[in-house]
């Protein structure tokens, strides 16, 4: 049975030239878990707003959506909010109430149900996700992950048919975010809820997906299943951006040449790099890594806490980073990563053991003096960013750092030329996206000229497309003799970045190595090109790794 | 004291108010006796020993100091023990004090225990029950104030990373802070508007906004409700027949121990103690079931 049916959509918003989607077909059967994918700026969250009537935003539209057979503007409101669930990618500002339950219970107020028939709903609601343990909890006690499982929750508590989700986890960690989807999946497979998620992170939903929409500047690429989309793009849009955004699977598939049908998961990876290639050539030459002899940040045997009584976030940490190399720290949520890039810019002061910074101890810089040395990029980029527009905050740099107008200039050019920002600059940080937004503000920081770049997630929510980008910008100012250290939890991005990855467990740092003995030697913390290769090849962590394996293997082709 | 935290919100908002109103406005000793030992009984058990004993310091320097700051702004009393230029310090004002030092301990521990007895959203419920949309807005409040200080903290935090502001002279300082309040503030805006867009795509303002509540009246919430309706009425009843009044000026009049003021005596205890007999009677009762 078809739920939604999508006929010549175009939109444009006010004022705006440009259709932000242009000419959009499809239809979607009832019990189908379709994934909305596409490089960001390509209209996917206005599609998906489009689908919901109390979200639609104002603009010019032409052409028609209809839900189970009526025209989504002519269906009867209390029809369209209660049948249609939407959850939105920012898990804190989507939540109206201060406790988990009267959260829950916020939608079947609003469908006026009386106390009886509500108890009976979030009670059971709660069982399926598992958060009764936290039921009578603040909201604030809840970790970013249980947040936006309570969002899901609290849309379907109202027993609503389609269920719209706009990147949902972009701000979580992949545990969290792996939690996240298998709840989806539960609603999808035993409720049978059609479901329609935006996201970038094919990895985990493109092998179970029952069908796939690509999107690229407002019109559609294709809808169709998960195979058959495969194979569309490896002949049709074999040079697009898009590539670099499908799962690992797909991606080594789409770069050999072999007529076999296309891989979807680990498991379907690793039997077509049996069955197609031999493995003579098992690894790639590695050059020795060298780092150079003077240390940029040192740290040892670093203890931190918050406050006097609770416990250590910092249980004796030894890190050293040397000058001009790249550190990618990984691990999970909550571990400490971030507090310890805030002992080491001096934001928490440790009460036990000693951080240098560039051959000098933190205690002997003085006044703000260790901020011409050091700059750290917070998790949420938007905290840099006081004024109205981008190019008022850069000027704030040039005032407190007394540089007169031609270094300014000179500066300023250089580095938006570099990050290629120069057309963001006039517009409010508010309205630029995740990745632009982590490039204007590694702008600002780079402005005060440091040494020592520590950055607090950066890739956090990006698509794969920024998450390039920013990789390659950072490779050219690692060039430039800047240090980089960086806490993040992508795995794939570490791979393609770091000159050393770290492990961050228990308050300390667990291991320390190159990316490619650091990922091959840990079993599942590690990239999907690893995991799918691993038996087969040696040291393979990214895709382009395993491609060129095989292709150094083609001549013993089986 | 389980069993009296999880009575119904309305019983205990009665209970605590009418405890407080006797203790407030009653001056009798034998009342303020039975409310001291009562309070500190009950914020012991609902807090701990030790908690007590920390602020029991503070406390008696409370009653020290409104007994012996009395007599220095009432000249009233018979009995004076001692007198320099035109201070009189007389027996009936520094027991008057003392005894107003008492009633501030007790009215403060009867505070404590209602904050620990009546949390936030026993409040919400409170609210809610006539005025739906009054209980949401507290409830949407409540997580956007201290959102708002987490915010600032972090903002103010990353600018003194960026080692920007110089944070040596004041007029920097407020500059930096004002600078950062007015960029959390639109920050607070946007995701605000967010939130409505999330309430609006869970049906907002389509019908009429439900109670919901997790509390409900139970059959002993009524028994224990009757006994506290009882116990009022009978302190009431005494106190306009039996003479509880007592008056510290001119001189100490006997302490009242009619028939009638033993009656309120009672009524008062029985209200008093009443969490801790009904902990005493749910330790016996668990004891006998095991």
């Amino acid at each position: 049975m078809e739920i939604l049916n999508v006929k010549d959509l175009s939109f444009s918003y006010p004022d705006c030239e440009n259709k932000c989607l242009d000419d959009i077909s499809f239809n979607i059967e009832s019990g189908d878990l379709v994934v909305l994918s596409g490089i960001y700026g390509c209209g996917k969250t206005t599609l998906l707003k489009m689908l919901k009537p109390q979200l639609s935003p104002y603009g010019k539209k032409v052409g028609e959506v209809s839900f189970n057979g009526t025209n989504i503007n002519e269906i009867d409101e209390t029809l369209s909010a209660f049948e249609i669930g939407f959850v939105m990618q920012n898990p804190d500002t989507q939540i109206v109430s201060d406790k988990v339950y009267s959260e829950l219970a916020f939608g079947l107020q609003n469908m006026g149900l009386d106390n009886y028939e509500i108890q009976r709903k979030i009670c059971e609601v709660a069982d399926f996700f598992g958060i009764s343990d936290w039921f009578y909890n603040d909201i604030s006690t809840l970790s970013g992950g249980q947040k936006q499982l309570l969002n899901l929750a609290s849309v379907t508590v109202m027993n609503p048919n389609l269920l719209l989700l706009d990147e949902p986890t972009a701000q979580l960690d992949p545990i969290s975010s792996t939690r996240f989807f298998d709840a989806l999946l539960r609603l999808n497979s035993e409720l049978g809820i059609t479901v329609i998620v935006a996201e970038h992170r094919l990895n985990e939903l493109w092998p179970i997906a029952d069908k796939i929409i690509l999107m690229d500047k407002g019109s559609m690429l294709l809808c169709e299943s998960p195979k058959v989309a495969a194979k569309i793009i490896k002949n049709d849009f074999s040079n697009s951006p898009l590539i670099k955004a499908l799962p690992s699977a797909v991606q080594i598939y789409n770069a050999l040449d072999v007529e076999s049908e296309c891989p979807l998961s680990v498991s379907d990876a690793r039997r077509f790099l049996t069955v197609n290639f031999n493995n003579d050539i098992k690894c790639l030459p590695h050059e020795e890594y060298k780092t150079s002899s003077a240390v940029a940040l040192e740290l040892c045997d670093v203890f931190a806490k918050y406050e006097k009584n609770l416990p250590d976030i910092l249980n004796g940490v030894n890190l050293k980073v040397f000058e001009g190399e790249c550190v990618c720290i990984l691990g999970s949520n909550g571990a400490g990563k971030s507090t310890m890039l805030k002992t080491a810019a001096g934001l928490l002061k440790s009460y036990a053991g000693k951080i240098k910074i560039g051959g000098k101890k933190l205690s002997d810089y003085k006044g703000s003096s260790l901020y011409n040395y050091v700059a750290l990029l917070p998790q949420n980029p938007r905290e840099i960013f006081l004024h109205q527009t981008v190019l008022e905050d850069l000027l704030q740099v040039k005032e407190s750092k007394k540089y007169n107008d031609d270094e300014f200039e000179e500066l300023k050019t250089k580095v938006c030329e570099m990050l290629n920002i120069t057309s963001l600059l006039s517009m409010h940080p508010y309205d630029l996206s995740g990745g632009q937004i982590q490039k204007v503000a590694l702008a600002k920081l780079l402005l005060l000229q440091p040494k020592l770049l520590l950055l607090d997630e950066p890739v956090k929510g990006l698509d794969s497309c920024a998450k390039q980008e920013l990789s390659d910008i950072f490779k050219k100012l690692k060039q430039s003799g800047v240090t980089i250290v960086i806490v993040t939890h992508d795995v794939e991005f570490a791979a393609i970045t770091a000159d050393r990855c770290a492990m961050f467990w228990g308050g300390k740092i667990t291991s320390i190595n190159v990316p490619h003995k650091f990922f091959s030697s840990n079993n599942f913390y590690t990239t999907s090109a690893n995991r799918l290769s691993r038996h087969i090849f040696d040291n393979a962590i990214t895709c382009d790794d395993v491609i060129a394996l095989c292709k150094q293997n083609r001549g013993g082709m089986r | 004291m389980n069993a009296f935290l999880k009575l119904h919100p309305s019983i205990l908002s009665i209970y605590f108010f009418a405890i407080i109103a006797v203790t407030m406005f009653s001056s009798n000793p034998v009342i303020l006796i039975i409310s001291l030992i009562a309070s500190t009984c009950i914020y012991c058990s609902l807090s701990g020993f030790t908690k007590f004993f920390i602020k029991a310091k503070n406390y008696a320097v409370i009653i020290i100091i409104c007994t012996f700051f009395n007599p220095l702004f009432s000249k009233n009393g018979k009995t004076v023990l001692y007198e320099f230029w035109k201070i009189k310090i007389t027996l009936q004002s520094l027991l008057f004090g003392f005894s107003f030092g008492v009633m501030l301990i007790c009215s403060i521990l009867w505070f404590l225990c209602l904050s620990q007895a009546i949390t936030s959203d026993k409040i919400l419920y409170l609210f809610g029950k006539r005025t739906p949309k009054v209980a949401l807005t507290i409830s949407l409040s409540l997580r956007l104030i201290p959102d708002f200080f987490a915010k600032f903290r972090n903002t103010s935090q990353a600018q003194k990373a960026l080692g920007i502001y110089n944070k040596n002279s004041l007029k920097e300082r407020i500059k930096s802070a004002s600078d950062v309040f007015l960029s959390v503030c639109g920050d607070v805006l946007e995701s605000s508007a967010q939130t409505s867009d999330s309430m609006r795509a869970r049906g907002f303002g389509i019908n009429k906004f439900a109670v919901y509540s997790n509390y409900r009246f139970y059959k002993h919430d009524f028994l224990v409700s009757s006994i506290i309706a009882l116990l009022i009425v009978g302190f009431v009843f005494g106190s306009i027949f039996g003479e509880l009044k007592f008056y510290y000026y001119p001189t100490l009049p006997p302490i009242p121990f009619s028939t009638y003021s033993i009656f309120c005596y009672v009524c008062f205890g029985l209200l008093a103690f009443l969490p801790i007999i009904i902990k005493f009677k749910e330790d016996v009762k668990w004891k006998y079931l095991m």
